[in-house]
């Protein structure tokens, strides 16, 4: 009998004739719900309204919609036929019956009816159901509805073992799945998560596949091979699920394990299709990867690497080596950067490049950073101690260091456990730390400052440069990225060097000392020093060498004192760092006004040009502004006999005077020409080594034409 | 008349198996007595004569079906029988002069059961 409070079973009577219903509902009425249908149209309105009908009670011969035709309908829609349907009938084994079962009817009762059978044939199926229903969700991922992870293990193996085609397993994630969680809601995931499966359960096992949620948002689907797999194949998928989607675009990988025998589990294969997409998950260009053997090859040294880093840090293998950081000019040794190189006792030396990126994955890069700092810390006491003069030495810190809680302190602890100064000890900071979060990357920037370090913004260049970030992260050198100074000779391009041009100038404007890396060639070191530029590192000094060699460059007549950059003070009313604000009141009154004018650095002996307005660009031979810029000595246009009486004004001026204005000869386009040159001070650094003016030049034989013409 | 006195009547009538078809009731006599008053009103006796005289025997065949159902279900013995042969007639490719002759017998049989169901109204 069944409890009362116990929510009765619905069944669904579907004849008709009122009379029949009327008998089966009042022998079915103790104990389950009827619904009742008088022809077929009625049942299938009433299943799709009623989600909960356990049983469908069906006469076959009827009006409108008879039972073989509901039969029809009902075998196509998966949310319904999954609920067993008993046919009612009058004799068994004609040909309407047999085509109820082969419609899917499950069962038979006669009329005129008999209750007990009616009865026990109901909870017969009822039984047979609920435990197909308890199989069915020991196997179902209970938000998807598909396999989950275990049943797809299962499901998968059987299909491999028995699809007469070679068989793909293709897994998909999600990229940064777990912020959609985050930026809306749980529910908005689940969602999504369930709209993903759905468009990947038609879309791809259409030839006959099994697809299964392994875990979060990472689905597998076992299929037929795809003989060649294209982008569009996946992108039509990525699309649709995006089309839904209006906040934001998800990223979405997939990874191919192609399917040769079948002696390894499907678990492990899942893994290697998740390791094709780990593959390709940084970059944004492709959306498949393959498990394949370059791959398998690549995570194999990988593996090595791993199994061997501990011992290897024990046993002394890792180097610190040195490379000098010059002064352009003199070429004289102002620093090192400290650089590890894993000196392997088979393989020999290891370049950084095969082991860092594995060390920044698995997290170990930090126990290596660690080692190098110390490592380099000793060297330095060394020097202390042996009396030789000591350079700033600078080390890296890797992005993960910065999320290191006790980065700080143990970065004090060394300086403070070797008695070192913390001036020696420079801390390198790639720059696309600086992207990533940027306010706890500040607030310890500023800890490490404030403690005495000096900081240097690494591989500056390199990635999403951000000249505005510049502004805002406390940093005191910029290390200029190679690949700035790469271009310069592949090219020799004006326009590289204008943007190098710029940067060597903005910081100096922020008080930056710039480090242009990878200096290899004369010519790059000869444009450099055009630019200004005081120091340099590459092979075109040294490359990284070993501690002791680095030593013995180190006499003292080749080394010289590295120096931060010089601030420059303000002189009168205009703020310097507007000059680099585009939409500053000082930019629109310098662009819009009616006559030519520039700001000019006067430093090392040259008067350098660094902004100028349009009328300047005309004034001063109309040419491309790029050209301007890279030929930007002032002292070049001006004629030899007036150049002594220029340069003295411009000494005056900054020394004494703060302002000079004189007629002066200046040879532009082939012809000399009478310019009137106004020049004003509005910068300048300590000892007057740098000093900015703005500038107003007129033509002055052009205004004597004139006047003379007008008579 | 009272409901036992109805069903004595009608078993009695109509060659009822009483114990089978109670049963099939659940022994609710009064829901028997309603379902054979609806039975009644639903006049498909009537349609299925129309059918029978337009030749539309394919409609005839499930309205006979239908008729023949509940007639088995109310217990009417003698009616189900000669319902069952007469469907058989009009099953697939009906056998016309055959039915013509049981669709005889079958109105005779289903006269009787209307004569006994009025008199329980008496």
């Amino acid at each position: 009998m069944m409890d009362m409070i116990e929510e009765k079973k619905k069944i669904l009577v579907v004849d008709d004739d009122s009379v029949n219903r009327e008998i089966l509902e009042r022998i079915l009425i103790d104990d389950y719900e009827v619904l009742k249908a008088c022809n077929g149209a009625e049942a299938l309105d009433i299943l799709r309204t009623n989600n909960d009908v356990e049983v469908i009670l069906l006469d076959i011969i009827m009006p409108v919609m008879d039972g073989n035709e509901f039969l029809k309908v009902y075998s196509k829609d998966t949310s319904i036929s999954n609920i067993p349907v008993i046919v009612i009938t009058h004799c068994e084994g004609t040909e309407v019956e047999l085509e109820a079962l082969t419609n899917g009817a499950m069962e038979f009762v006669t009329k005129p009816y008999e209750p007990v059978v009616i009865k026990h044939r109901i909870e017969h199926i009822i039984s047979l159901k609920d435990n197909a229903t308890f199989i069915h969700n020991l196997e179902r991922d209970s938000l998807t509805g598909v396999y989950n992870r275990d049943a797809f293990y299962l499901h998968a193996k059987e299909f491999i073992v028995n699809s007469p085609f070679p068989v793909d397993i293709v897994v998909t994630d999600i990229d940064d799945f777990k912020l959609v969680n985050d930026m809306f809601t749980e529910k908005m995931g689940d969602r999504m998560l369930k709209k993903w499966c759905s468009i990947l359960s038609h879309t791809y096992p259409m030839s006959g596949g099994i697809i299964g949620r392994l875990t979060g948002d990472i689905f597998a689907i076992v299929m037929p091979r795809v003989e060649v797999y294209k982008e569009e194949y996946f992108n039509s998928a990525i699309s649709e699920l995006n089309g839904c989607l209006t906040a934001l675009s998800l990223n979405i990988h997939f990874g191919i394990y192609q399917v040769e025998g079948e002696d390894i589990p499907v678990s492990v294969m899942c893994d290697r299709a998740i390791i094709a997409i780990r593959s390709i998950k940084e970059g944004y260009k492709k959306c498949f990867a393959f498990y394949d053997a370059e791959l398998r090859e690549q995570l194999w040294k990988e593996q090595i690497i791993i199994s061997e880093m501990k011992e290897a840090m024990l046993e002394g293998q890792f180097k610190v080596y040195l490379q000098p950081k010059c002064e352009l000019v003199s070429q004289k040794i102002v620093g090192a950067e400290a650089l590890v190189r894993w000196i392997h006792p088979i393989k020999g030396m290891m370049s950084p490049a095969e082991f860092i990126p594995v060390f920044e994955k698995n997290g170990f890069i930090t126990d290596l950073d660690e080692y190098v700092w110390e490592q380099t810390c000793v060297i330095i006491r060394r020097w202390l101690d042996k009396g030789i003069t000591v350079v700033p030495v600078s080390v890296n810190v890797s992005r993960v260091d910065i999320y290191n809680t006790r980065l700080v302190d143990i970065l004090c602890g060394l300086v403070e456990k070797y008695n070192l100064s913390y001036d020696m000890l420079h801390l390198e900071i790639t720059e696309t730390a600086y992207t990533e979060n940027p306010k706890q990357l500040i607030d310890t920037v500023v800890k490490l400052r404030a403690c005495g370090f000096t900081i240097e913004m690494d591989d500056f260049g390199a990635g999403y440069s951000s000249l505005i970030m510049l502004a805002k992260v406390p940093v005191d050198t910029l290390k200029l990225d190679m690949g700035f100074i790469r271009e310069l000779t592949v090219d020799n391009s004006i326009k590289s060097g204008n943007i190098l041009n710029f940067v060597v100038e903005l910081a100096k404007w922020l008080d930056l000392a710039v480090i242009a890396e990878g200096v290899e060639t004369k010519e790059q070191l000869e444009f450099l020093k055009s630019l200004s530029c005081r120091y340099g590192q590459g092979y075109y000094f040294s490359k990284p060498v070993p501690v002791d060699v680095f030593e013995r460059l180190m006499t003292d007549k080749n080394i010289s004192p590295y120096l931060p950059a010089e601030e420059l003070q303000q002189v009168g009313q205009l703020k310097l760092h507007e000059i680099w604000v585009p939409d500053s009141h000082f930019n629109i009154v310098f662009n819009d006004y009616l006559g030519a004018l520039g700001i000019v650095e006067s430093v090392e002996g040259k008067f350098k040009l660094v902004r100028a307005n349009n009328y300047c660009f005309e004034l001063l031979n109309g040419k491309e502004e790029n050209e301007l810029y890279t030929a930007n000595n002032l002292y070049d246009y001006i004629s030899k006999e007036d150049l002594p009486a220029f340069i003295e004004d411009v000494r005056k001026a900054s020394n004494e005077t703060n302002s000079f204005s004189n007629i002066y000869k200046w040879n532009i386009n082939g012809k000399q020409v009478d310019i009137m040159c106004r020049g004003k001070v509005i910068g300048r650094s300590e000892g007057n080594s740098r000093v900015l003016f703005i500038i107003d030049v007129t033509n002055a034989s052009e205004i004597a034409d004139a006047v003379s013409k007008r008579g | 008349l009272e409901v036992k006195e109805c069903v004595n009547l009608i078993v009695d009538r109509l060659k009822v198996n009483r114990k089978l078809t109670m049963e099939r009731f659940c022994g609710d006599e009064e829901l028997y007595l309603n379902c054979i008053r609806m039975f009644v009103n639903e006049k498909n006796c009537d349609t299925l004569d129309r059918y029978m005289k337009s030749g539309d025997y394919k409609a005839a065949f499930k309205v006979a079906h239908s008729i023949k159902g509940v007639v088995g279900n109310l217990g009417f013995s003698e009616l189900y029988a000669v319902s069952c042969k007469f469907v058989d007639t009009l099953r697939g490719e009906p056998k016309l002069d055959e039915a013509k002759v049981l669709y005889e017998d079958f109105k005779q049989s289903y006269a009787q059961m209307l004569t006994a169901v009025e008199e329980l109204n008496k």
